[in-house]
Order: structure tokens, then C-alpha cells, then sequence
């Protein structure tokens, strides 16, 4: 029971992960439809992970219902619409009118804003967060204006901007980015293999 | 559906959530829990027809293999309760160990291998000498076992291409955040009160 | 002065920025919009490699968070591709994209006289992303079944003329910094890459463009409204570039504004200091 329980969940990341990295270089048919057949099971598996932190959601807003929480009218909003969206969607599907319709009309107004309202917290930023203590900071800024003075009509009117904004943008801006994609792609790659050779098991959840 | 109304009810979504800007109220709390609930939904519905579209349908129309992630995702289930979590630990270490292969095998191609051989370009103007110098600078900086007072001058070039980086993405940040308020003004202008420009 | 300038109200700051971002909606300024080498170099990528008959892809994987920049650059970029000739399939691997896909289908059947099935098809959203995208590296067509509007995919003839990923001549990847398209993609020989990205992502893609990996990559809503005046069909990008400008306008002049009042406030504390 223990190796089903706490050993056996190990094996399985180690071995579908082998099956995926070796098809890169084994040139074995039969491993590389198996490779795909795989990963198409991992389609499958993350849209029922998606199920899973919906539910998890879902028990919070009941919760606060059930509670007589103050904020429990706000939560009963949240699970009518997903409610809406989930009667809808199971009965017509995606390719429904109505189901176009909900989307056209409340989904994307309140997901396209939700973002713009960044617009807000860009400018508060810009003048109470934005403070040049040292000269690391004033290279920042030096670099955002340029960035910002490149398009539009600053670079019709003040038109060596652009030219001075692409060297930035190609010569020293590519060349820090380089640096943190290989700095990334190095943690990435770490962090995969301990998952894989099973060093991680967080993601496995607690309990015995 | 009338399309009018649901411009009218996009109007009010739109306008509730920029309310907060003013002070939070009643409105913008509304808006927002639609918004939680209608994202959520939006998702459940587009995971449930990948499901029923790549494993169920196949599945019972003879490819039996397919049973295998079906019953696998059902287990995924049992992390609610907490005392059968143990069940779900299989097909999570599959869907995590798959994920993360392809993640390790695309980012040491496309992100080590390749990033890297660009670097190697032929040292014949300067913006070339300036761009493998700056690389190499910035990324010593990650070298965090390595600070020595040799490497000091170099890690701190490598800063200085950092905050020029770090800088970019700032004024690149400020014109995505304007772009995307603009966006909602067009449609508040042009569509919902039906604007032209020259103010008619 | 000093106080007033430190302790402003910010919601003044937000009027004045609606302000500057909405009138020139309204009252367009109307100063050319000069053209990028970046953007004129991703263009002629297009012109030059896309040939007709060619089969291209095109990731339609952005949410309503992104529309204002991406709609724009698909519009663009996808009309040109499809002036060319190309036969196109429209993928989507972000659960918000599936009605931009839906849309931009309408839009190359009307405008471009395409007929769906023989030289343009539009497939449903899957999950997992870049296992996904691995997915269709591997084995293409074993990952769809149907089509976005639910239809047998052995039903049409383009789909029975497709043997792999590798028939394909160019993927134009619309989308928010796409490295993790970009990673399994890349493996694909032959496929050239092409992307449009938000501008908050582009200095993570910026270093993938420089080395060779992709072919053409285009900014935000500046580089959409470019793209626009380059194919001769100015859109919803470049109407709002003036609205662009004058918002950096402001940003800039706030910088200064509150960093003149915090280096006064510092030099009088300094000043304070000695004095005592």
C-alpha cells in the first residue's frame, strides 16, 4: 500500500517523462506514436486539472454563503453567472448562439477591462513609485522613455528617437533579456529534472 | 440575441469595474464576481468539450486506450477529500512529469542551445562586440557563487544591461497597459454611444 | 508647491490621463506614423516566403485581455497572409480565443472569397498548452478529431490533403510572449515562425527574434497600427496611435513631475539635517 500510496506516483512521472524526453533521440517509430499518444492524454488530464481548481473556487464562494458571510450577496454573483455559463455551455456547447452571445457581451467586457484598469495603477505608479535613487535608476527610466518616445507621433517629429530607440531596443535590451531567458531556461530546466528524477513532490499533495 | 442590449449591458460591466478608480462601492464588487464566475465557467465549458472532443468520443467509439485519462482526470477528483488524496497522486505525477519533459527538452533547444550559438556571432563591428560583451556580463550576473572582487566590474555591466533590459519593459509595459484603455474607450465611444471621430 | 506636488490627488492623474487617451479618439491628430525597420523586416518575411497554395498556420491564442493589441495584428497579418494565397488553419490553445478565431474565419470568407474546407479551416481550442503544441509536432493530426464548429475533419478536403506539421511553410503565432509555443515549434524543420506579440511581452521574445529562431515579430498596438499602413488598410491601431502618444506623453511628464518633488523634498531634509 505504501508503494501504491507514495512510491508508485514517482515511477509514473519518471517513466512517462523518460518516454517523452527519449523520443527526441531515439528515431523508434513505435516510441514516438506512443510519445504522442501520451501527450495527448496530458491534453486530457489538464482540462479535468482545470475541473479541479474551479472546484476549489466554487467550495470557497459556498463557504462564505453558508457562513452568512458579509461578502456572502457577492459570492451567491459569482456562482449565479458561473452557473449561467455552465447551463449554457453544457447544453449548447461553445458553438451555441447563446452561449456566443454571454461571451460577446459579459466575458469579454469584463476580462478586456479587468486589464485596462491597469491603465490606472501604470500612472500611479509612474508618479508616486517611480524614484530615481541611483544611477541604476536613471538608466531604467532613460531606457522607458526612449521605449515610449519611439512610436506614434514622437517618432514623426523627433524622428533620430526611433533610430536611437532601435539600437537600445536591439543592442543592449536583447542582449540583458539573453541573459535572463538563459537564466530562466537554466531554472526551468533544473527544476524539471528534479520533478522528474522525483527530488520535487509537491505537486503530489500531502498526506501519507 | 439583441445586440444592443448586450452593448448596453457591456457599457455597464465596462464602467462598473473602472468605478473602483473613484472609490470601491457596491458596483465595481458586482462586476467583479461576474467576472470570477463567468472566467470560471468560460473555462469548465472549453475543458469539458477537449474532454469529450479528444477522449470520451473516442473512447466510446472503440479506442479503449482512451479510458486510461478518462478514468485517470475522475481521480484527480479525490485531492477533495482528504483522506483518498493518495488517489490522485498518479495522475498528477503523469500530467506533471509529461509537462515538465516537455518543458526541459524545448527549453535547452530553444532556449540554452540556440540563445547561446547566437551569442557566438563574428566580433566585425562594434554593435557586435557590444552585444557579446553585454551577454556575457549580464549573465555572470546569475553566477551567484562566483562574486569576486574580479567579477565585480563585469557583473556590474551586466546590471547596467539589466536596468536598460528592465527599462524597455517598463515603457513597453506603459504602452500595452494604454493600448488596452484605449481599446475599451473605443468601444464605449464608437459602439455603445456611437461616436464618430470629429466628436459627431 | 512642494507639498502640493508630493501630496496630489491621484485621481486628478486619472482624469487627466482619460483625458489624453480619449480625445485624440475623437479629434485625431493625424501626424504619419513612420515605419519600423522591425515591422517592414517582419512584413517582407510574409511577402517573400509565402507563396500561393502554401499551408500556413495561424495561432489565434489571445484572450478579450489582449484584444486591443492582438485583434488589430491578427486583422493585419492574417489579410496579408491571405493575399497571398496561402491555404490557412487556424489554431487556438488559449481558452478566451476561440470567437476571435470564429470571427477572423468570417472575415477571410468574406473579404478573401476563401472556402472553408479547401483552403482555410479553423480548429477547436486544447488544453495543456505546450504539450499541446508538442502534440502537434508529434503527430498532428492524431490530436484532432473535429473541427471549431464541432464538423468530422475527414469530411474536407484540406484536412485529407495534410499529412504532418512538417507540410506547413510558416506558423504566424498571435499571442502573449509565446515562449512556450516557440520552444516545441521550433523543432518542426522548415517551419518558419512569425510573431505577434503584446508589447508587456516582447522584450522576453526580443532575444528568440535576434538569434535567427523567428522570422518576423511585430509590437503591441504600435506595431499592428504599422503593419495596417504597410498592407494599405489603416484599422482600429492606427486610429488610436494618437491616444497612444499623447498617454506616453503624460506617463513621461508625470516621471518627471514626481520625481522633482521627491528630489526637492530629499534636498530640503538634507538641508534640515545640517542645519541642526
Amino acid at each position: 500500500m505504501i508503494f501504491i500510496k507514495s512510491k508508485l506516483p514517482v515511477v509514473v512521472t519518471f517513466v512517462a517523462a523518460f518516454i517523452i524526453v527519449a523520443q527526441y533521440y531515439l528515431d523508434i517509430p513505435a516510441w514516438k506514436s506512443f510519445a504522442a499518444e501520451l501527450l495527448r492524454w496530458n491534453v486530457v488530464l489538464a482540462a479535468f486539472a482545470l475541473a479541479l481548481g474551479i472546484g476549489g473556487i466554487v467550495r470557497l464562494h459556498w463557504g462564505r454563503i453558508s457562513r452568512r458571510d458579509p461578502s456572502a450577496p457577492y459570492s451567491a454573483i459569482c456562482l449565479l453567472s458561473l452557473a449561467v455559463f455552465l447551463v449554457v455551455g453544457f447544453a449548447q456547447t461553445t458553438r451555441g448562439k447563446t452561449y456566443q452571445w454571454l461571451w460577446d457581451y459579459i466575458l469579454l467586457p469584463v476580462q478586456a477591462t479587468s486589464y485596462a484598469t491597469t491603465f490606472f495603477f501604470i500612472t500611479s505608479a509612474a508618479y508616486r513609485a517611480f524614484r530615481i535613487k541611483n544611477s541604476y535608476a536613471v538608466v531604467l527610466m532613460v531606457s522607458a522613455i526612449l521605449m515610449m518616445l519611439r512610436v506614434g507621433f514622437f517618432a514623426s517629429v523627433m524622428p533620430f528617437t526611433p533610430k536611437v530607440a532601435a539600437w537600445v531596443w536591439d543592442i543592449p535590451t536583447t542582449a540583458g533579456m539573453r541573459a535572463v531567458t538563459i537564466g530562466a531556461a537554466l531554472s526551468l530546466v533544473g527544476s524539471s529534472f528534479r520533478v522528474i528524477v522525483g527530488l520535487e513532490r509537491g505537486h503530489l499533495g500531502g498526506g501519507e | 440575441m439583441n445586440e444592443t442590449i448586450g452593448i448596453w449591458i457591456g457599457a455597464f460591466l465596462t464602467l462598473g469595474l473602472f468605478s473602483w478608480m473613484y472609490k470601491e462601492n457596491a458596483w465595481f464588487r458586482i462586476v467583479e464576481n461576474v467576472f470570477v464566475g463567468a472566467s470560471l465557467g468560460h473555462l469548465a465549458v472549453t475543458g469539458y468539450q477537449n474532454v469529450m472532443d479528444i477522449a470520451w468520443k473516442p473512447a466510446i467509439t472503440g479506442k479503449y486506450i482512451m479510458w486510461l485519462p478518462l478514468i485517470g482526470g475522475f481521480m484527480l477528483f479525490s485531492r477533495w477529500f482528504k483522506k483518498y488524496t493518495w488517489i490522485s497522486r498518479v495522475p498528477m505525477g503523469f500530467l506533471v512529469g509529461t509537462t515538465a519533459a516537455v518543458v526541459m527538452n524545448g527549453a535547452i533547444k530553444a532556449q540554452l542551445i540556440e540563445q547561446a550559438a547566437a551569442t557566438m556571432m563574428k566580433l566585425t563591428s562594434i554593435n557586435n562586440i557590444i552585444f557579446v560583451v553585454l551577454t556575457i556580463a549580464a549573465t555572470t550576473y546569475f553566477l551567484f557563487t562566483l562574486q569576486s572582487k574580479q567579477t565585480g566590474p563585469i557583473v556590474n555591466l551586466g546590471k547596467y544591461a539589466m536596468m536598460i533590459a528592465f527599462g524597455a519593459t517598463f515603457g513597453q509595459t506603459v504602452m500595452s497597459r494604454i493600448s488596452l484603455f484605449t481599446g475599451r474607450m473605443q468601444f464605449l465611444l464608437f459602439q455603445w454611444l456611437k461616436l464618430t471621430p470629429g466628436g459627431g | 508647491m512642494l507639498e502640493k506636488l508630493n501630496n496630489a490627488d491621484i485621481r486628478i492623474l486619472y482624469v487627466l490621463m482619460v483625458i489624453a487617451a480619449t480625445f485624440p479618439l475623437l479629434w485625431p491628430i493625424g501626424l504619419p506614423l513612420p515605419i519600423s525597420e522591425q515591422v517592414k523586416a517582419s512584413y517582407n518575411a510574409i511577402e517573400t516566403n509565402i507563396k500561393q497554395n502554401d499551408l500556413v498556420f495561424i495561432g489565434v491564442d489571445f484572450e478579450p485581455t489582449q484584444e486591443a493589441e492582438l485583434w488589430p495584428q491578427l486583422l493585419a497579418v492574417g489579410r496579408h497572409v491571405a493575399s497571398k494565397g496561402a491555404r490557412i488553419v487556424l489554431v487556438n490553445m488559449i481558452a478566451g480565443g476561440f470567437r476571435y478565431e470564429e470571427r477572423f474565419e468570417e472575415v477571410l470568407i468574406k473579404q478573401f472569397d476563401m472556402k472553408y474546407g479547401v483552403n482555410l479551416l479553423a480548429l477547436p481550442f486544447s488544453a495543456g498548452r505546450e504539450a499541446a503544441f508538442q502534440s502537434i509536432v508529434a503527430d498532428f493530426k492524431g490530436l484532432y478529431k473535429v473541427d471549431l464548429h464541432g464538423k468530422t475533419l475527414t469530411g474536407f478536403p484540406l484536412w485529407n490533403e495534410i499529412k504532418s506539421s512538417k507540410d506547413f511553410k510558416m506558423y504566424v503565432q498571435i499571442a502573449d510572449a509565446p515562449d512556450w509555443w516557440l520552444r516545441p515549434m521550433s523543432q518542426v524543420k522548415g517551419l518558419l515562425l512569425w510573431n505577434g506579440t503584446v508589447a508587456s511581452g516582447a522584450s522576453t521574445m526580443a532575444p528568440l527574434y535576434q538569434s535567427g529562431q523567428m522570422c518576423g515579430f511585430i509590437i503591441g498596438m504600435s506595431g499592428g497600427a504599422e503593419y495596417e499602413v504597410l498592407t494599405k488598410r489603416p484599422g482600429p491601431a492606427a486610429a488610436a496611435m494618437d491616444a497612444q502618444s499623447m498617454g506616453h506623453a503624460l506617463i513621461i511628464l508625470f516621471v518627471i513631475l514626481g520625481n522633482v518633488g521627491y528630489q526637492m523634498t530629499r534636498r530640503n531634509e538634507a538641508k534640515a539635517k545640517k542645519a541642526r
